[in-house]
């Protein structure tokens, strides 16, 4: 699922599912932020593990307004500039717990698959 | 639930905000992208080098930003967007061509929408009633007088009522028409006096006041009146205080208790009267007395109660059964089928016959009928509907050829454009798509610009349609329904005509198009060679259509002609007819009758520019009485007696109509009342009763009368009359082709008293519908309270016969006529079209030494193939499908040579020169410059 950090790098390899659970959990985390922040938390805190390409986020992000897990606001950035700002909503917390709980069982169950000898 | 209401809550809003939105996206993007390449050179990077890594990672921003777009669930919103915009792009291209397309197109949906808009309004849902489709009209034969009547005795109708199960409730009614006075201004109005269970049956609630009460319709009853909207709106001004007032019928008082809805016309009245009729044993007041033709009376002034006791039976009033004067109606009941009621009605009329026919011979093989009125008012008029209808159907279908072979022309021009499409990654599904869409385009303009045609086209068709075939309730207009029809049409002839482009785009290889010098000469000329092909085939069905349409019309027009070459025994010329009503109050003898009606003849007489006047009591063609015949020395055997038509005449009636006389003498001043009772009869009847010898001063005798107002009055003690002249025969009914009856002419004089109800005729130099006005100042001349109704000029009633046969005549016409133009056109237009592809070709050809001639006749020749298939198919097309037309002919068969070959000539004459004129610009063009055409 990953690939070092580098110049050069693999696009799309965040499989669609847990991008959505990795966006929710980020907003979860960090209260209100705009798009690059999400990106860079979510690289920083996989310790440059995962790489959250601009072609899934915006669309995931616009997918996500669509079902009314987040909701967006305008806003300025520290240096001044005007830039939208997403934050989660109830809905989105209930999302978030559903996701969690999915992606637990469906790694419980992978891991079970690759200990048994 | 609420999640998905939400969702679409929140995609519709997007939809709204589209443009901030994207404006959001963009800077969003830019940010993102300037954010980047910050840390890249905080983390060391060059400051170019950087805005060139954060670009390659971050992708196209265009398919970012569709894709995001693509999230909201809008794309295809978008892509349809987008694809009407182009289309109507490129139809303002082309604006020529795109103004044909558009136009049509709404020739041919504007002439179906209009067609649908008469066959419903005035065939499908004519009337307003609740259940139209259970209402049904009585009639019963009488085999033994070969009449048939649409009239009922009291008895037979209380009969029908109580002794029969399939029917819901039957009501009686009587039609006449009365004099309706307010402030001195008289009109003479159709009226009709109904059973009061007539507006329960209908269901239909009156728009103000209230209905007829059970306790008013007894004899005797008070006299009160519902009045029709139309007349409400006329005469009162809509006032909605008229249900206080008292108006003036006939000269008595009635109080108008309720005013009916629009679209209200029970029974083609104005006004409804009470029938005052006691349901229970059949006895009343307003017996109608023997004498009078009409069937209508004065209401006896201050009349309470019956002159009869109830159940004696009074000669000639309600208790009589041989006195027929109402006419039955009714609902079957839920559920009952038509034949059912029939067989019903067989039944009972056997109980009848055996149980009346002693004093009632009539009733030897009674049969009764019921008549589902909506088959009653489309039965004659069927063959032509269907006829229309197939016309429509061709019309359509070479309106879909024209408009392919032009969209053909326009997409194939366009080949190359689609092959780079395709070439930049459009599926063929896009493609085809986008084709659709842009002839979906041309027909939702042709179908908007079809409804506004047929809009403004509907009165003037209407015009056409013979009014006794369209009920009065009957609204025809262009409604909701007509528009969704139209809308249908519309969106199957787009789908089927941006189908068959897409289809043959996809067909041609897209290397090809792509080629230098491809699209036109000998490049494209693959995918030109299929578009041709396609293209000559559609040609060749527009002109097979278009001569079989031709065909049907030239067929219908030599119908008419041979229709209105039948000869009337009269002449139909200068003629103007209208009817005048003597009410008994004020003319209660025969004498008052006689020298009202001498006074006025000989007044209008006078008046210059007046041939001759006459009066007579049943316009010919229009309406008609028959009588029973009696003719001395020819009893037949006992119980069959013989009938004859009947009119009774103002001497000068002959000589105004252009009668001839063949033996003996017309009537003459000495023809008066107390002098010896004469009679003229046709030829006719001398030939069938006195073959031989001549009948001048042979006796005969009038019996029972039967008219179309009031059947069934015994004329008792009806003299001998003598024979005193034959005059030429002269059509009876409005249908020409029906046989002459015999019949016989009474002086007006001699049978004054039954003669109230008479029309004038004048006849005229110049136009005859002139004269009106001055017959009707004379009539109000002598009695100012006599309005004149009914004007018509003698020609008007002899076209009015012609009415399904002219309308068929008319519209085909009509419909041959656009069918040429459109297929003369497109051919036109595959010509020119084949002359402009092949420019280069020609230009060769005209550089290695071929003339301007030969190349021209190169083109004529490839027109005339077509031209040469299209009329084979077409006359093939014509013998097999005028077999359909075989009703409606007369004195022409289906397959009559001369027609046909009319038709083929004309088609072939005038498409030729349409495939030469392009040929001509084909011959004259310079070579040098032809060459350079790509």
């Amino acid at each position: 699922m990953a690939v070092t950090g580098g110049a050069w790098l693999r696009p799309d390899e965040i499989p669609p599912g847990t991008l959505y659970l990795l966006i929710l959990r980020t907003l979860a985390r960090g209260g209100e932020m705009h798009g690059y922040e999400i990106a860079n938390s979510i690289h920083q805190l996989s310790d440059d593990v995962l790489r959250v390409e601009e072609g899934s986020l915006y669309p995931a992000l616009q997918r996500m307004l669509v079902k009314g897990w987040v909701t967006a606001e305008r806003g300025v950035t520290a240096g001044n500039r005007r830039a939208r700002y997403y934050r989660l909503t109830s809905a989105g917390c209930r999302q978030l717990e559903v996701e969690l709980s999915q992606f637990e069982r469906v790694i419980a169950a992978i891991t079970r698959v690759i200990q048994t000898a | 639930m609420t999640t998905w209401l939400g969702e679409l809550g929140r995609r519709l809003l997007m939809l709204a905000r589209w443009r901030r939105f994207t404006r959001d996206l963009d800077e969003e993007m830019r940010l993102h992208l300037e954010l980047r390449q910050r840390d890249r050179m905080a983390r060391g990077a060059a400051s170019d080098e950087a805005l060139r890594a954060a670009h390659r990672q971050f992708g196209n921003p265009t398919r970012l930003r569709e894709i995001s777009r693509e999230m909201w669930g809008w794309g295809s919103l978008e892509r349809l967007l987008q694809d009407l915009r182009y289309g109507m792009r490129m139809a303002l291209k082309s604006p020529a061509s795109s103004l044909g397309v558009v136009l049509i197109l709404a020739l041919g949906i504007g002439a179906s929408t209009a067609l649908w808009s008469i066959v419903d309004g005035a065939f499908i849902h004519p009337l307003a009633y609740r259940d139209p489709h259970r209402f049904v009209v009585l009639n019963q034969d009488f085999p033994r007088q070969d009449l048939k009547s649409w009239f009922f005795s009291v008895p037979e109708y209380l009969d029908l009522r109580h002794r029969t199960h399939a029917f819901q409730d039957l009501v009686a009614e009587r039609e006449l028409d009365v004099n309706l006075t307010t402030r001195d201004r008289p009109e003479r109005i159709a009226a009709s006096e109904v059973s009061a269970n007539t507006l329960p049956l209908i269901g239909v609630p009156p728009l103000l006041g209230r209905g007829f009460l059970a306790e008013e319709d007894r004899p005797g009853g008070p006299r009160v009146a519902l009045v029709g909207y139309d007349l409400w709106r006329r005469r009162f001004g809509a006032d909605p205080r008229i249900l206080r007032r008292t108006i003036e019928i006939d000269g008595a008082s009635y109080a108008v208790v309720g005013v009916m809805p629009r679209r209200y016309r029970l029974w083609g009245a104005e006004i409804w009267l009470p029938l005052h009729l006691n349901l229970a044993d059949g006895s009343g007041a307003r017996g109608a007395s023997v004498a009078e033709p009409a069937g209508r009376t004065e209401p006896v002034a201050g009349a309470a109660g019956n002159p009869n006791p109830a159940g004696a039976p009074d000669r000639g009033g309600m208790a009589d059964r041989g006195h027929r004067w109402v006419q039955i109606g009714g609902y079957l009941r839920r559920g009952v089928s038509v034949e059912r009621a029939q067989a019903e009605l067989g039944a009972l009329a056997r109980q009848l016959e055996g149980e009346h026919r002693g004093p009632h011979p009539e009733y030897a093989g009674l049969r009764l009928n019921a008549l589902l009125v909506r088959d009653a008012l489309i039965r004659d008029l069927r063959p032509a509907m269907a006829v229309l209808l197939g016309a429509v159907v061709l019309l359509l279908l070479i309106t879909g050829a024209d408009v392919a072979n032009l969209l053909l022309v326009r997409f194939s021009a366009r080949g190359k454009e689609i092959a780079v499409r395709g070439a930049l990654g459009a599926s063929s599904l896009r493609l085809a798509r986008q084709l659709v869409t842009e002839s979906l385009v041309f027909s939702a303009l042709g179908a908007a610009a079809g409804c506004v045609l047929a809009w403004c086209c509907l009165p003037l068709l209407v015009a056409l349609i013979p009014p006794s075939y369209i009920a009065s309730e009957a609204e025809i207009r262009i409604d909701a329904k007509a528009l969704v029809v139209a809308a249908s049409l519309a969106l199957l002839m787009g789908l089927m005509l941006g189908l068959a482009p897409a289809l043959h785009a996809r067909r041609a290889a897209a290397l090809d198009a792509l080629r230098a010098g491809g699209g036109r000469g000998t490049g494209g000329a693959s995918q030109g060679r299929q578009g041709r092909r396609a293209r000559d085939l559609l040609v060749v069905g527009e002109i097979a259509l278009a001569l079989v349409v031709m065909a049907g019309a030239g067929l219908m027009i030599e119908t008419y002609a041979h229709l209105t070459a039948v000869p009337l025994g009269f002449d139909p010329h200068h003629v103007v007819t209208l009817r005048v009503s003597l009410p008994e109050g004020r003319y209660p003898r025969g004498n008052d009758v006689e020298a009202f009606y001498g006074e006025l003849l000989r007044r209008v007489s006078a008046l210059p520019g007046v041939v001759a006047a006459a009066a007579v009591s049943d316009r010919p063609m229009t309406e008609l009485s028959t009588q029973e015949l009696t003719v001395q020395g020819r009893e037949e055997a006992s119980g069959v007696t013989a009938t004859a038509v009947t009119r009774r005449v103002s001497p000068g009636y002959f000589r105004a109509m252009a009668i001839p006389l063949r033996l003996g003498r017309l009537f003459g001043d000495q023809d008066r009342a107390a002098r010896l009772p004469v009679a003229i009869v046709n030829e006719a009847m001398a030939k069938r009763f006195w073959p031989t010898a001549s009948p001048l001063g042979r006796l005969i005798r009038g019996g029972r009368r039967y008219s179309h107002w009031s059947p069934g009055d015994a004329a008792a003690g009806a003299p001998w009359m003598t024979v005193v002249g034959v005059v030429g025969d002269a059509r009876q009914r409005g249908n020409v082709l029906a046989e002459i009856r015999p019949e016989f002419y009474v002086p007006l004089a001699q049978a004054a008293a039954q003669s109230r109800d008479m029309a004038i005729l004048v006849r005229s130099v110049g136009d005859p519908a002139a004269w009106t006005a001055a017959v009707a100042r004379e009539v109000l001349r002598l009695d100012p309270q006599q309005p004149i109704y009914e004007a018509l000029t003698l020609s008007e009633i002899v076209a009015r016969g012609f009415g399904p046969k002219r309308l068929a005549a008319v519209l085909l016409v009509l419909f041959a006529s656009l069918a040429f133009l459109l297929a003369v056109s497109g051919l036109y237009a595959v010509v020119a079209q084949a002359v402009s592809l092949q420019t280069h070709d020609i230009g060769i050809r005209m550089a290695l030494g071929a003339e301007g001639g030969h190349v021209a006749r190169l083109f004529v020749g490839r027109g005339a193939q077509l031209i040469a298939a299209g009329v084979a198919l077409g006359l093939a097309g014509s013998l097999a499908l005028t077999r359909m037309l075989a009703d409606l002919l007369f004195g022409v068969s289906a397959s009559d040579p001369a027609v046909l070959a009319g038709a083929s000539l004309l088609l072939a004459a005038v498409a030729a020169a349409a495939s030469y004129l392009p040929a001509r610009r084909a011959a004259r063009l310079d070579p040098m410059v032809a060459l350079r055409t790509n």
